[in-house]
């Protein structure tokens, strides 16, 4: 198999070198902790606004969970960034395989969901625990299993850490 | 101790998950939806403590922590299988022992949280400021579960070395 040019020229970069082959902290073990710090905040948040969409703690008020979202905006933007990062850093495994491209497109689903449901929230009468309609609550489903799927396939894709540990450095 | 880790180690399930093509990736997934549980109900709940969405009425956050408790277990769990069936992975590994202190100041905490001010917190109605106790709280609570995670990612950046023969 030929690999593309592009690819090779983003992977023999200074970036894409320094994140993979650097011992600092920062670089691989930084970013990698930070992406999965803001997919838990991503998959969680959303998982709560969905419980709360489908009758569970109703004494959530719908619309004060507006202040939810913030909190998903910025999980979901550390989590291009970083994202981006570790794309740099590892272009040909990442684009030559089939499971990153259904991940993208199922990030994509997910983050048109969440203006979405957004407005659902916003428009909702249900503070008094009055049921949600079938739509919310469907939408609200759809974005907890995207997210599921987004991060069952980042464990179809993992990125090994076995190049360098911390404590055989001195070995 | 080191003979009871050696024993669960030889125990089929440790080597089922040490052999098995898939168990270690499904365990993989679990514990990563299991930490997304535990951050979205636990972590909210604490940033409520500390005066985020002060909207909602604390004892309706608080119906989460369940959910959160169960999140927990699950990843005490797939945990605990990770470690039986790799334990010269996490013995000696710097970042997994510093999870093991974290979690029991995790532990102290919660018990703060319980003996301390549940009882003035749960009563607040929507828009009701915490009081000074409860925001330290929170705040101790959310940096404890993400340095948890922090320190669960870096286990495989601090790998013990190998023992000598």
């Amino acid at each position: 198999m030929t690999v593309d040019p592009f690819f090779l020229a983003l992977e023999s970069s200074a970036l894409s070198s320094w994140i993979r082959e650097s011992e600092s902290l920062l670089a691989l073990p930084g970013i990698l902790t930070l992406h999965t710090l803001a997919m838990g905040f991503l998959a969680g948040t959303s998982l709560v606004i969905a419980l709360r969409l489908l009758g569970f703690a109703r004494t959530i008020p719908v619309s004060a969970m507006e202040r939810f979202f913030p909190i998903l905006w910025l999980a979901f933007w550390i989590n291009a960034a970083t994202g981006v990062l570790l794309l740099i850093a590892y272009p040909t495994k990442a684009l030559t395989n089939p499971i990153f491209y259904i991940k993208l497109a199922i990030i994509a689903t997910a983050a048109a969901v969440i203006p979405r449901l957004r407005r659902l929230v916003g428009a909702s009468g249900a503070d008094a625990g009055e049921p949600v309609t079938r739509k919310t609550a469907l939408l609200a489903i759809t974005s907890v299993l995207l997210w599921a799927a987004a991060t069952r396939s980042d464990g179809c894709c993992p990125i090994h850490t076995t190049g360098f540990s911390w404590s055989n450095r001195a070995a | 101790m080191r003979m009871v880790i050696f024993w669960l180690a030889r125990t089929s399930v440790a080597a089922f998950v040490r052999h098995s093509p898939w168990a270690w990736a499904v365990l993989e997934i679990v514990h990563l939806l299991g930490l997304s549980m535990l951050l979205g109900t636990v972590g909210l709940f604490d940033l409520r403590l500390m005066g985020y969405a002060n909207q909602i009425p604390p004892k309706a956050l608080h119906h989460l922590v369940p959910v959160g408790i169960a999140a927990f277990l699950i990843n005490l769990a797939s945990g605990s299988l990770f470690f039986i069936a790799s334990p010269g992975f996490y013995i000696g590994n710097i970042a997994f022992e510093f999870k093991l202190v974290l979690l029991t100041c995790a532990a102290i905490n919660v018990a703060a949280f319980y003996l301390v001010v549940r009882r003035p917190v749960l009563a607040l109605e929507a828009g009701g400021r915490t009081p000074l106790p409860a925001r330290i709280i929170g705040g101790i609570s959310l940096f404890i579960w993400i340095s948890v995670l922090v320190a669960g990612r870096m286990e495989a950046f601090f790998k013990p070395l190998p023992i000598q023969p």
